[in-house]
Parts: structure tokens; sequence; C-alpha cells
């Protein structure tokens, strides 16, 4: 028997028209952020890097080791932004849209779906456009380096699913999404090897990245954007063993995220 | 109850409903049929909400049977919800969208299509008196027009049961009114009407039929003409003899009345004839700062049943 009312479809015309008075800024600032960090990282470090034979060992230039990192990690970052205030202020506790929703014949279930799909479009859109920012920048070395972009919004995923179950349990502010920020977030992109290989951490601070989906991510954006030039550093090689474990360690926290996210959901809306 | 030969709308038997050590709503029996405007009158923490919930299939019943269009809601919930209209104690409208795209989007989820739902928004925006302000932004709306609007939203899907808690809670007695004139519409197109309310007037005006509830509990059952002849007498005379003097007041005016009740502020003597027993008090000598006589309402019912007041 068909399901009664209009479906996730429905729910997802809501998240186009309420975004559509924000796309211009939006499209602007996702705009803006890859090209100053391509200015001053890429460029700007990049210039010191390179001529100091960092390039050399890096086996290409420091833009283009960065720039795969980068379209992860900004995909990550928008991911969990939007996993965590809209869920709250806007779903859960002020506008209480969710339970709107739940009013009508759209279950928890579809309700929670529709978010992660929302988050999940969001992604693809934003690492889309950092990657045509390098492109323009002359970042890409590879055909390859368009797989960036799932590659990203798995990583994404993989963090902001848990984060959005989470979300939808917090009952005060949301003071803990500082605690996030703070304490998950910045730490992560400091140590996934995004601005540096992770080799030239010491061996106990190189550990810290396994528990990083940005790590896993970075590696698997590098290795599709670089793998393809058999680069003599090493840079963006990867075993298939260990692109199945990157794979594996993105793809559980999607799924159990989903699952998660889900339940709470399910638990909230039932008051 | 209602007899058995009309099939009843909404059926509940032995309703409970437990959070963990606390029971909100404490095996209740109530029946609403097709066409009545039902409805749950209470004070804050009764357990009117959790009930409500329960009809509209969001927060699943601890245990008892609950029939809603005949069907179980752990069941059928979104077959339920798709022939419901639901206006929730706490506003849900999303203050970023236009009045009119509250309404288009809100239709959507019901499955509708758009070119179904252009007549029906339209209808819909004059029936709330908010023609006019249809392409603009919710959040600079006042709360009546806010109420009005998530009123006329829940209509969208020409439900066959309208739920509302605490419809006029928080508005103004204007708004109020207006919101009251449009419900009797409804009324009068034969839409079913459940409400839960603390308000005695909303109840009367508003109400064919009602429960009053306590503590999780029913405590009476009927219309709320018959409530107040049941429980109450016909009249009450109110007396107020300044500060801390109306307790011992009360032994002298003891023996005028059926029942006197003791407020803060004022006695409630509860006769048949006001007028008479208040000419009584003065012929006695006894002066009260002021009295008047009024007729005996559903908050005097709660009062009797009860010991407290609806209004906290």
């Amino acid at each position: 028997m068909k399901p009664a009312g209009g479906g996730i479809r429905t729910l997802l015309i809501y998240n186009l028209i309420a975004d559509r008075r924000y796309l211009k800024v939006s499209l602007l600032t996702q705009l803006v952020a890859p090209v100053l960090y391509l200015l001053a990282l890429g460029l700007g470090l990049g210039g010191v890097v390179n001529s100091h034979g960092g390039a050399a060992s890096l086996g290409t230039s420091y833009l283009s080791f960065i720039a795969p990192a980068l379209v992860a990690g900004t995909a990550l970052q928008l991911a969990i932004s939007d996993a965590t205030y809209p869920i709250l202020h806007g779903g859960f506790k002020y506008q209480r849209i969710y339970f709107a929703m739940s009013a009508t014949p759209m279950t928890s279930s579809q309700i929670a779906r529709t978010v992660l799909i929302w988050i999940t479009y969001k992604a693809t859109f934003a690492s889309a456009i950092y990657l045509a920012v390098v492109a323009c920048f002359g970042g890409l070395r590879s055909a390859g380096a368009l797989l960036c972009i799932p590659v990203a919004v798995l990583g994404a995923q993989a963090l902001a699913f848990p984060i959005a179950a989470f979300s939808a349990t917090v009952k005060d502010e949301g003071g803990s999404f500082n605690a996030i920020f703070r304490f998950v977030v910045m730490p992560m992109f400091l140590f996934s090897g995004t601005f540096y290989p992770i080799r030239a951490l010491p061996h106990w601070l190189r550990v810290l990245a396994w528990v990083s989906p940005l790590w896993h991510a970075t590696e698997l954006s590098r290795w599709v954007a670089l793998g393809p030039l058999h680069l003599a550093s090493g840079v963006g090689s990867l075993s298939l063993a260990m692109v199945l474990v990157h794979l594996l360690f993105l793809l559980v926290p999607t799924v159990v995220g989903v699952r998660l996210a889900v339940w709470r959901f399910a638990v909230r809306l039932a008051g | 109850m209602i007899p058995d030969e009309t099939p009843a709308l909404i059926e509940a038997r032995g309703l409970t409903k437990s959070f963990g050590d606390f029971t909100a709503v404490d095996s209740v029996d109530f029946a609403v049929a097709r066409g009545e405007s039902f409805g749950f009158l209470g004070p804050n923490g009764a357990g009117k909400s959790s009930t409500m919930r329960m009809i509209g299939t969001v927060s699943p019943v601890s245990s008892g049977t609950l029939r809603i269009l005949g069907s179980d809601p752990a069941a059928d919930g979104p077959r339920i919800r798709s022939r419901l209209g639901v206006v929730p104690q706490q506003d849900n409208l999303d203050v970023e969208l236009t009045v009119w795209e509250n309404l288009y989007v809100y239709g959507r989820y019901f499955g509708i299509p758009g070119r179904v739902l252009r007549p029906k928004i339209a209808e819909l925006l004059e029936f709330a008196q908010l023609a006019d302000r249809a392409r603009s932004k919710v959040e600079p709306l006042s709360g009546g027009m806010k109420r009005r609007l998530t009123i006329a939203r829940s209509l969208i899907n020409d439900p066959e049961i309208l739920l509302l808690d605490e419809p006029t809670t928080g508005l103004d007695p204007q708004a109020r009114h207006i919101l009251w004139d449009r419900l009797y519409r409804l009324k009068h197109q034969g839409v079913t009407l459940v409400l839960t309310t603390h308000y005695m007037d909303e109840a009367e005006q508003l109400c064919d039929r009602l429960v009053v509830m306590d503590h999780g509990r029913i405590v009476a059952e009927g219309s709320p003409r018959q409530l107040i002849a049941e429980h109450c007498s016909r009249e009450v005379a109110e007396l107020r003899f300044g500060i801390d003097q109306n307790e011992t007041m009360a032994e002298k005016v003891a023996d005028l009345a059926g029942r006197v009740e003791v407020l803060a502020d004022r006695l409630l003597l509860y006769v048949d004839d006001g007028e008479r027993v208040l000419r009584l008090v003065h012929e006695r000598g006894l002066q009260p700062v002021s009295g008047l006589v009024r007729r005996a309402s559903l908050e005097d019912v709660f009062l009797t049943l009860t010991g407290r007041s609806l209004v906290d």
C-alpha cells in the first residue's frame, strides 16, 4: 500500500524553499573561503615550502598537495555545522519545525533521513565549488581529482551523521556544540594530514589520525587526486588494502550514524 | 458515554501514559462522536496535552486502547494523521518562510499536489483573515495572527477531526474572540473539534461535551450545562469582606448556602437565588466590601470536584 503523505521528496521541497533566500549569500561565502585559503596557503605558504625543497620532497606542488585535503576538510566543517544548530534551534527547540512535520503523515524516520540527505546535498555542492576554485588556481593534476567530491562527502557524512543524532538529544542551548568545534573539529584539522604529511609527526601523535574521519577522507582524497601520478615521494599512493580500510573507517560511522539519527529523532519527536 | 449505535470517531478505554515513574494520563475512558465539539478541561499538568498527543498519534500509548477513525495509532499513524488537523500548544510555524509558503510546504507533506493547494491556500487565507499578509514573513506577525495561521495550516488537508491544544492561551481578549468565531464556523461546517483548555469560558462557549481532568484522571463528564447542574447550584453569590476576614465571616453565613467556599480574596456561596442571599447578608448587619451574584460556571464545577481553581 502506498504510504500516506508526500514522502521525503516533499520534505526536501521545504529545504529548497527555505534555503532559497540564502542562496546568493551562501554561494558567495563558499567561493570566498577556498579563494582565501588557496591564496594564503597554496601560493603564500606554498611558495615558501616549494622553494625550500618542499615540492621535491612531496613530489608535487604544495598547492596540489593540500587542495584534496582542503576539499574534504571544508565539506566536513560545513556538514558538522549543518548537523548542529539548525537541528537544535530550527528543528526541535525554538521553531520546532520537525514537530510540525510530525503532525502530518510524515514519520520521524522520514524526517531524520531528510535531514541527513540535505546535509549530504549541501556537502556535495560545497565540495564541487571548492574543487572548481582549486581548478582555477591550477591545483588539479589529474582527472581523478573529480572523485575528491564523493570522497569529501563520505568523510563529511562519517562525522556529521552521528553528530546529527547527538543534536537530537540536546535539550539546552547547545553549549556542547562549542565543545565539539573546539575539541573535535579544530584538533582534527591540525592533525589529519591536511597541511603536512602525517609521517612528519612523532609516532604517538600519528596514532590520533586513525580516529579522525578527516584523515581517512584526506588519504582517500589524495589517492584519487595524486595516486594516478605515482609520485616517487609516495604521496597519494595507497595499497588496495589501505583503501578499503579507509573506506571502512568512513562507511561504518556513516551507516551507524543513520541508524542513530533515526532512533534519536524518533525518541525526541515522541516527546 | 455516547450511545452504542453512533460510531465513535475517537475511542479510548483505560488509556494511560507514563513517563518512567510519573503517570501523566491515568486510565481514562472517553469517546468523541462525529460532528461534536469535545473538550478536555483542566488545569496545567492535568494530562490534557499528553492525551492530545496520543490522539494525534505522535506519542505512543503506554497502556489501554485508543482508536482514532477506527484505527490503531501504533499501526496506522501516518494514515490517521492524513485525516487529522493539529493546532499545537506552541506554534511551530517556520519563521523564515512567508505565510503562503508555510501553508504550501505543509500541504505538500500531506501529498497534496501544488495545483490543488493554490486555491485551497487562497481560501484558507480568507478564512484566517490573513489574505493581505500572504507574502509577508511569519516573524513580524502578532500572536493572534500566528495562531490563526496555525489553524489555517491545520485545515490544509480538510481534516475530519481538528485537534486544538490550548488554542487561545497567551492571546489577548480580542484575538481570542476572533479565534472562537473562526472555530464556530468550522463547527457549523461539520468538522469534529477536540480541544483542551484551562479557560472555563472557552469550554462553555465551544464545547458540546467535555471531560474534566485533574492529575491525569477524568473527574467528571457531560455538557457544560449538565456539569454545572450536577455539581453546583444555579447561582453563586460572591462576597468580599476585606483582608483576613473572609475566613471568620464564612461561619456567619454558612447557614445561608448549601456550600460555602473560602478563597483567598472572597467567599463563594452556592445558592439558588443569589439576590435573596445578598439581601439576607445585609439584613444580618454583616457588611461586605463588595458583593455580586453570578451564574455558576465550570470554574465552580472544578472547584467543587477538586478543591482547587482551574487557573493557578
